[in-house]
């Protein structure tokens, strides 16, 4: 199963994947709803982390949780040694670069297809003082509200939509920006823009 | 937080060659062809959706589009287009407009040079 919004990514995926197996049965989806609707009875997934309905890490973790041995190969254009570090700690099976050569790319999905890892093999420690590591520090709630503020949302808007006080909100921006250690919201935004993408 | 060092665009292939190789040996003439075919149609329809977006202040769209950009000129090695398409995605809102401007020419530089590798129809 290939899971990415965009047609020209499935379709060179899908081409890997057939030079893998050429008698595989390829099911597409563009989100991640479609990909959750689709994936019992799949052999692998491939997965994008920037869908339409899911940014980020939250989408896999989603995938994990409801299917926990399907062998998952994330496939972004996101890379980074503390990203592939949460992905496999979600429980992927492997972490590559849209970048990676065709030739990498059917090793790779050859050994997540035979429930193998494909992970980096060096992918760093943890600092402590790397961006992804402070947002991963944040709260399930904090990283809503800091979703929120990326989307340009006012605190008395933020709470709002989450059903919060405004006061509240308030508490959640000052804690997200002293544990992302910035001043001000849009130093906040551009450190999560900078994870995304 | 200290800035993250960058490579600059111009430092980028237009097109990265061990990557179209390496394409064209595994998957094929015609299945390269189709990717490129594809990926020019990408150029073409996203790029004026891209500006358009980022003139109006439409920064969610904008970084919609700009994203699965990046993600299509990864896979076939384009990297240059690439790796603007990646500055503009992280940019401030206010500054995505202004990053705009490098990107047409760049496409177009990319277009000329895909369209050279393709058989004439």
């Amino acid at each position: 199963m290939i899971v990415d919004d965009h047609p020209m990514c499935r379709q060179a995926t899908g081409m890997a994947l057939r030079l893998v197996d050429p008698d595989i049965c390829l099911v597409e989806a563009d989100t991640l709803g479609r990909a959750r609707d689709a994936a019992s009875g799949a052999v692998m997934m491939t997965l994008d982390l920037g869908l339409p309905d899911s940014r980020g890490l939250r989408g896999l973790a989603t995938m994990r949780e409801e299917f926990p041995d399907l062998p998952m190969l994330v496939i972004t254009g996101a890379t980074h040694p503390a990203i592939e570090r949460e992905v496999a700690a979600i429980g992927a099976n492997g972490y590559l670069s849209k970048a990676a050569s065709i030739g990498e790319m059917t090793a790779a999905i050859r050994c997540v297809i035979d429930r193998g890892y494909w992970f980096s093999d060096d992918m760093g420690e943890p600092d402590e003082d790397d961006a992804f590591s402070r947002l991963a520090s944040l709260t399930p709630a904090q990283m809503r509200v800091l979703e929120a503020m990326e989307g340009g949302r006012l605190n008395k808007q933020i709470a709002h939509d989450l059903g919060l006080s405004e006061i509240t909100i308030k508490a959640h921006v000052k804690a997200i920006l002293r544990k992302l250690d910035v001043t001000n919201r849009t130093q906040a935004i551009l450190m999560l823009r900078e994870a995304e993408s | 937080m200290p800035p993250i060092p960058r490579h600059q665009p111009a430092d980028q292939p237009l097109l990265d060659i061990d990557h179209f190789t390496e394409l064209c040996d595994m998957l094929g003439s015609d299945q390269t062809e189709t990717l490129l075919r594809a990926f020019l149609i990408d150029l073409d329809t996203r790029i004026p959706a891209i500006v358009s977006d980022c003139v109006a202040d439409r920064h969610d769209a904008a970084k919609r589009s700009v994203h699965g950009l990046k993600g299509a000129a990864l896979s076939i090695g384009a990297r240059r287009v690439a790796m603007i398409a990646a500055g503009i995605e992280r940019a401030a809102d206010g500054e995505r407009r202004s990053m705009c401007a490098d990107l047409a020419p760049c496409a177009t530089e990319t277009r000329d040079l895909i369209n050279a590798l393709l058989p004439q129809a």
